[in-house]
């Protein structure tokens, strides 16, 4: 049955069965092509994880939450400024020393945002994630663009083939299939380019279950810069999942991150729950109750 | 190489060798841990956590492992029994395994279940002749299902195992003797055991195999008492004492092949700061056994 | 086997008060009870009573924190 034979109506439930495979071959395609095996990453630095999960927005977010932190910078209301005793010799990270120089006078906290050199310091972290596979590389893009141009060959040739016999036969009530076609384009496009790689995407979960004891734990964090723990968890969480009493000037600078903390406050309790079998007291008969592991517990 | 710390290095058949020093992984440590790694060589994982987790779990596990290596450590399989393990437990071993792909597997020479009873703890069983036929045998369907032969663990016991007719030394020497299995020597669980049952833990380590030695457990306890008995309960919620790093020395001097020293903390977590130093601490005590032990075949 | 009755012997005393209590009223009485060989009989009669207690109140601390307590 050849389907541009197909009347006006069956044909277009056919071309809508054919975009849908279209799409979903798209987002197939991709996913396998882009899908490696977990690389090593420096997990000492929240900067890169946080500029995994939420680019250069959330990386100067967790970068400017983690100097107020240390006392480094100052918080009066929705503006920042650097302390007295904050020096840019104090820090070692480039993020870090651009965030003092920028604040040596008071300002926004959104200012961070539109500043190009703040984010020109966020480049490294971009090109190492980008190494590891877990950002798009050019070659990568390339490989995208190619299968959205034959996915858009494919559907735009179909359409136009259609287009040009229903014309021969006299018909011009075309403008459905018009629009279903720029539709499915549309659709092929978006869903072609996000910004991270299966396996970006993949690691990202992944942190977020190994961390996931953190999050349980977020109203007790130590603040003050005395461990990594509050900065992992804003970099794998969001700076909303610093809930504890001490990080409340989280919610005034950056009011739009606890927002999407609290909208993704369900996933937030799951992935809690998630750490109900890593935590080395589920499951394991010997080495569950009070130590977990496999020691014994006390009398 | 940790950063700051003493390598040891040990030449076995003209390939240098280094001891390995890591931490169990407990998920309240896991940012301690993972910003930490230039410092801790290796995770040990408690594999029983992870057997009914769901896939995102154990995928998880396999990105922890792309950062550094792991070893899995069980502690349900009941190896040490006249009783065949049960196959199921076995297959949830090998199917974790061939997830994880860890370094090595370990579990403990210990009974944990009777007569449809759970202990709910590692128990020593009775020091006997078809204990260790029965240890033999599991070792032998572990290696077979799993792919490869597990390094065993000595445990610690409050009790005096009944119906034993032989010491532990003797008992543990058998199995490892006899098996395709390396030592995975908990020096708490013997520092413990010895002050329980009054031996000496030097002669303990004379009489065992210690080149089989693979792995080392490092722990801390505290003591227990009921109706005017005490004993040291190793509960791994303590710091590692200086007998245990005392004997880590020994081990290190009397061992020849590399070592790779684990420290287990399940509760009342210090700062990682805390177990980093009690881990540079093992580094140093394992340093001052190989040198003790070159100036002897120096001097021999 | 009667190495495996012991185990279950062992398992049933360490983990079951009453059963516990039972045998340290009438050890001989329950040991044999249980099917247990002569020589094994022997062995539990002269059991490590103090390690046995300790043990066996570990365990009921271990179940009592499975249970409803915080997780570390």
């Amino acid at each position: 049955m050849n389907p541009f034979d197909l009347p006006g109506p069956e044909f277009l439930f056919f071309f809508i069965g054919l975009s849908v495979l279209a799409i979903v071959a798209l987002v197939v395609t991709r996913k396998i092509a882009e899908r490696s095996a977990a690389p090593k990453l420096d997990l000492s630095d929240p900067y890169l994880i946080a500029y995994l999960r939420g680019a250069e927005p959330e990386t100067l977010r967790v970068a400017a939450v983690s100097l107020l932190d240390r006392g480094l910078l100052v918080a009066t209301g929705t503006q920042l400024q650097a302390s007295e005793k904050a020096s840019v010799d104090a820090v070692r990270r480039p993020i870090e020393k651009e965030l003092l120089r920028k604040f040596k006078r008071a300002d926004e906290a959104s200012a961070i945002f539109n500043d190009s050199r703040l984010r020109a310091t966020c480049k490294p972290y971009e090109q190492t994630l980008k190494t590891a596979g877990l950002l798009p590389s050019e070659a990568i893009v390339g490989a995208r663009w190619t299968r959205l141009l034959i996915a858009c060959g494919v559907l735009g040739g179909v359409a136009i083939v259609k287009i040009l016999i229903a014309l021969e036969r006299g018909r011009t009530n075309v403008w459905f299939l018009v629009i279903l076609t720029i539709v499915a384009i549309v659709v092929a496009a978006l869903i072609s380019f996000p910004r991270l790689t299966e396996s970006g995407k993949t690691m990202i979960a992944d942190l977020q279950n190994l961390y996931a004891g953190l999050k349980d734990r977020a109203l007790f964090l130590q603040s003050g810069g005395a461990t990594i723990e509050p900065m992992m968890l804003a970099a794998v969480f969001g700076v909303g999942a610093l809930t504890g009493a001490h990080f409340g000037y989280t919610s005034v600078l950056f009011p739009r991150a606890k927002e999407a903390a609290a909208a993704n406050s369900t996933c937030g309790s799951s992935c809690g729950s998630s750490s109900s079998c890593s935590s080395s007291s589920c499951g394991s008969s010997c080495g569950g109750g009070c130590g977990g592991g496999c020691g014994g517990c006390g009398g | 190489m940790a950063v700051g710390a003493e390598a040891v290095a040990v030449v076995v058949e003209g390939e240098m060798n280094v001891d390995r020093f890591g931490l169990g992984w407990r998920p309240r440590l896991a940012a301690g841990i993972l910003a930490n790694l230039d410092r801790i060589d290796i995770v040990e994982v408690i594999a029983d956590d992870y057997f009914r987790a769901p896939r995102h779990e154990r995928r998880a596990l396999q990105t922890l492992a792309a950062q550094t290596p792991v070893t899995l450590h069980g502690v349900s399989l009941g190896l040490a029994s006249a009783v065949p393990v049960q196959t199921r437990r076995l297959d949830d071993m090998a199917r974790l395994c061939a997830a994880v792909a860890p370094e090595s597997w370990s579990e403990h020479l210990a009974f944990v279940r009777g007569g449809g009873i759970e202990i709910g703890h590692l128990a020593a069983p009775p020091r006997t002749e078809a204990t260790i036929e029965g240890a033999l045998a599991n070792l032998a369907r572990a290696k077979e299902i799993v792919g490869v032969a597990p390094h065993v663990e000595n445990v610690a016991t409050l009790i005096d195992p009944p119906g034993s007719d032989r010491d532990e030394a003797a008992w543990l020497s058998a199995i490892i003797r006899n098996s395709e299995s390396k030592l995975l020597l908990d020096l708490h669980n013997l520092h413990a055991n010895a002050i329980n049952f009054n031996f000496n833990p030097c002669v303990f380590l004379a009489k065992i195999p210690v080149e089989r030695i693979a792995t080392i457990h490092l722990a801390g306890g505290k003591w227990i008492g009921r109706n005017g008995a005490q004993r040291l309960l190793d509960d791994h919620l303590h710091d590692v004492p200086d007998p245990v790093y005392e004997l880590l020395e020994e081990v290190a001097a009397r061992a020849p092949q590399t070592l790779t020293v684990i420290i287990e903390r399940d509760g009342k977590f210090p700062a990682i700061e805390s177990l980093l130093a009690q881990l540079d601490r093992a580094r140093q005590a394992v340093s001052r056994g190989r040198a003790r032990a070159l100036k002897q075949q120096v001097a021999a | 086997m009667s190495e495996s009755r012991l185990e279950v012997f062992l398992a049933r005393i360490y983990v079951d008060q009453t059963a516990r209590e039972k045998f340290l009223a009438d050890p001989r009485g329950e040991a044999t009870r249980a099917g247990l060989a002569a020589h094994e009989i022997d062995d539990v009669v002269n059991i490590d009573r103090d390690g046995l207690e300790l043990f066996a109140h570990s365990l009921e601390h271990k179940r009592a924190n499975k249970h409803g307590h915080p997780k570390n």
